[in-house]
């Protein structure tokens, strides 16, 4: 039977006001920034640094457990739109995306789904961007998406009233949000909000006509659990398809964060841009979705 | 059990019981099964899904084909090593026949399954079976592909028997058999039929993804011509009716050249006339039209080694015998 996208929301609600009950007990970190000592060159020095990276991140918040109960579905979504490597930075760091769908199992979950509706054909970008085979290795589901489950959805945003939005992703019991930082050729950087864009179908392109707005209906609608900022590499140039290597520069930081604004306003900040230069942050902010000054929330600062 | 009937007279069908398939028969369709099924695999290999890098052994029975082979070396004076497989081919085809034809060759097995749906007349099979002097026409076809590749026009893929039947499995059946699955487990999905908790869907969509991972395009395939090519392959599927295995009779190159290079085999067809009633079941059975009765000298080219003749027999009156050709044995 299919559940209506309402349940997921009503959920989030009831999940949000336990939460807010229990910080009253004990304030639970809404954001961590962990960042590597050094900037290992090797692939295994980088897999390993992303991992570590990811882990306490995520621990510092509170561990998955958090936000991953026993017996959830989970969508997983990275940036997977590209046919680059990852050396290239134009999608999701792979072994990011490994360590988040390992600590969703450890939190129990019962099945983690790792998909994206990418700009490129998903033949080239799944395999070549190494998310793929990394995920199932850990245990994930990662295929293609499947045309039919495109469902038409109410949104009621500003612009957007209803879009076509992937079934499985909205009907899963937690969605977590994988991006990389980029820089986007129109929107000056493509973060958590934007990366939210591979769960929906149709005419996409026409987002780009006011994504202000867009983007913003798009995650108010959408919601996530958690977001993981990948920083390992950064797309500093020639974003969101990149490709040359000088374009790509090492930050060597995972950040992660319940507040999706505070997560896009840190990524911004990594490119060198102020989160106030970037439209759909400012709107986000502007209708409450989260705070812009992600320093105001006392974020856990680590050095792993 | 030997039938008392008149030279041209064909024994009726309730006269005689069933003769059952030979041993040899049962292995031998089952080895053509084995290698359409292998030919059929190799096919999805090629699709472009889920991974864009094709296997290395793709290209299997284009390797073994020595028409491809010798075509390309004429046109261009150079071979992929792959190719050379093709020798053993040219090789076990001189020393003994065209076994090719008869157990390996995965279109020669379309059309022999097709064959085999022609009406059960006897009088039917009798006269799309027998030998016809037509069957030249596929030396013909030989000697157009031969000398265009010679000239340096290589246009052996029009009728090569493997280009033929993957060309037409790729431009026409696989998007067929695509699009049909997608439309049919997609309205499924949609309507969502059922009784109560019970839905059909609790079945179909396990077996769409398994579908979906291993044998479905990731976009809808769409070639040009691919009418053109369906109304092809199908016109060739359905002229078995008319006569048997038409295309491997009447046009393939690769048969004609299998059939030159094993005029002389070692293995041959040798008829009892002692024990021969002339019932012509043999002919009614024959696959390639190579005259097994022995009244006509057997036709080695033509033939294929299927064992029917053989089998159906019921004086056991055919045999095969290895022979050094022209040493009779003693």
């Amino acid at each position: 039977m299919m559940k209506s996208e309402l349940d997921r929301r009503e959920f989030l609600k009831a999940g949000a006001s336990l939460l807010a009950l229990g910080s009253l007990a004990a304030p639970a970190a809404v954001m961590s920034i962990a960042r590597y000592r050094s900037s290992p060159a090797a692939p295994d020095g980088i897999a390993e640094e992303a991992k570590r990276l990811t882990r306490q991140a995520i621990d510092a918040l509170g561990g998955m457990g958090r936000f991953v109960s026993r017996g959830d579905v989970v969508w997983v979504k990275p940036n997977i739109g590209w046919d680059r490597r990852p050396e290239q930075a134009a999608t999701t760091n792979p072994d990011v995306v490994a360590a988040v769908v390992d600590l969703c199992f450890q939190a129990g979950a019962r099945k983690v789904l790792v998909s994206d509706n990418p700009c490129n054909e998903a033949v080239r970008t799944f395999p070549r961007s190494g998310i793929q085979p990394a995920a199932e290795k850990a245990g994930a589901q990662s295929f293609f998406l499947d045309e039919r489950k495109f469902r038409k959805m109410a949104l009621k945003g500003k612009i957007l009233k209803e879009w076509e939005i992937y079934a499985d992703a909205v009907e899963a019991n937690k969605l977590i949000n994988v991006p990389i930082v980029k820089h986007h050729s129109l929107t000056r950087a493509t973060l958590g909000m934007k990366n939210l864009m591979g769960v929906a179908g149709g005419a996409r392109n026409r987002f780009h006509q006011d994504p202000d707005n867009a983007l913003v209906d798009l995650a108010a609608f959408l919601k996530p659990v958690l977001v993981v900022v990948d920083a390992v590499r950064i797309l500093t140039a020639n974003g969101p398809v990149g490709g040359s290597l000088a374009d790509v520069k090492r930050a060597d930081i995972v950040a992660a964060s319940t507040d999706q604004v505070a997560a896009d306003a840190f990524g911004a900040t990594l490119l060198g841009l102020k989160p106030q230069e970037i439209g759909h942050v400012v709107e986000a902010a502007k209708r409450g979705l989260g705070k812009i000054d992600f320093n105001s929330l006392a974020p856990v600062m680590l050095q792993v | 059990m030997v039938m008392q009937t008149s030279c041209n007279e064909l024994p009726s069908m309730s006269s005689m019981s069933a003769q059952r398939s030979s041993g040899i028969v049962w292995l031998r369709r089952g080895v053509q099964t084995g290698f359409l099924l292998l030919f059929l695999y190799l096919f999805l290999q090629t699709v472009y899904h889920p991974i864009n890098i094709v296997g290395g052994r793709a290209t299997f029975f284009f390797d073994l084909d020595p028409l491809v082979m010798m075509t390309a070396w004429l046109a261009v004076h150079a071979v992929v090593p792959a190719m050379m497989l093709s020798l053993v081919t040219l090789a076990v085809t001189a020393v003994f026949g065209r076994w090719f034809c008869g157990w390996v060759c995965p279109f020669g097995a379309l059309h022999n399954l097709l064959t085999g749906l022609r009406s059960g007349k006897l009088k039917t099979k009798l006269d799309s079976g027998g030998y016809s002097r037509w069957q030249r026409s596929k030396y013909y076809v030989l000697a157009f592909f031969l000398g265009g590749a010679l000239v340096g026009l290589n246009l052996v893929g029009w009728l090569d028997p493997f280009s033929f039947f993957y060309r037409s499995l790729a431009t026409v059946v696989f998007p067929m058999a695509n699009l049909a699955a997608q439309k049919f487990f997609g309205w499924i999905y949609q309507v969502n039929p059922g009784i109560g908790a019970v839905r059909v869907t609790a079945v179909t969509e396990p077996v769409y993804e398994v579908l979906r991972r291993y044998f479905l395009a990731v976009r809808q395939p769409h070639y040009f011509w691919s009418l053109f090519i369906g109304l092809l392959f199908g016109a060739m599927l359905a002229l078995n009716f008319l006569r048997a295995r038409f295309f491997c009779r009447y046009i393939c190159p690769l048969g004609a050249l299998l059939g030159i290079t094993g005029k002389n085999p070692t293995l041959r067809l040798v008829t009892d006339p002692s024990a021969c009633n002339d019932c012509r079941l043999c002919v009614v059975d024959c696959q390639g039209g190579a005259n097994p009765q022995g009244k006509a000298p057997w036709k080695p080219a033509e033939c294929f080694y299927c064992w029917n003749c053989h089998s159906s027999c019921p004086s056991e009156a055919i045999a095969f015998r290895f022979e050094v050709p022209g040493r009779k044995a003693p």
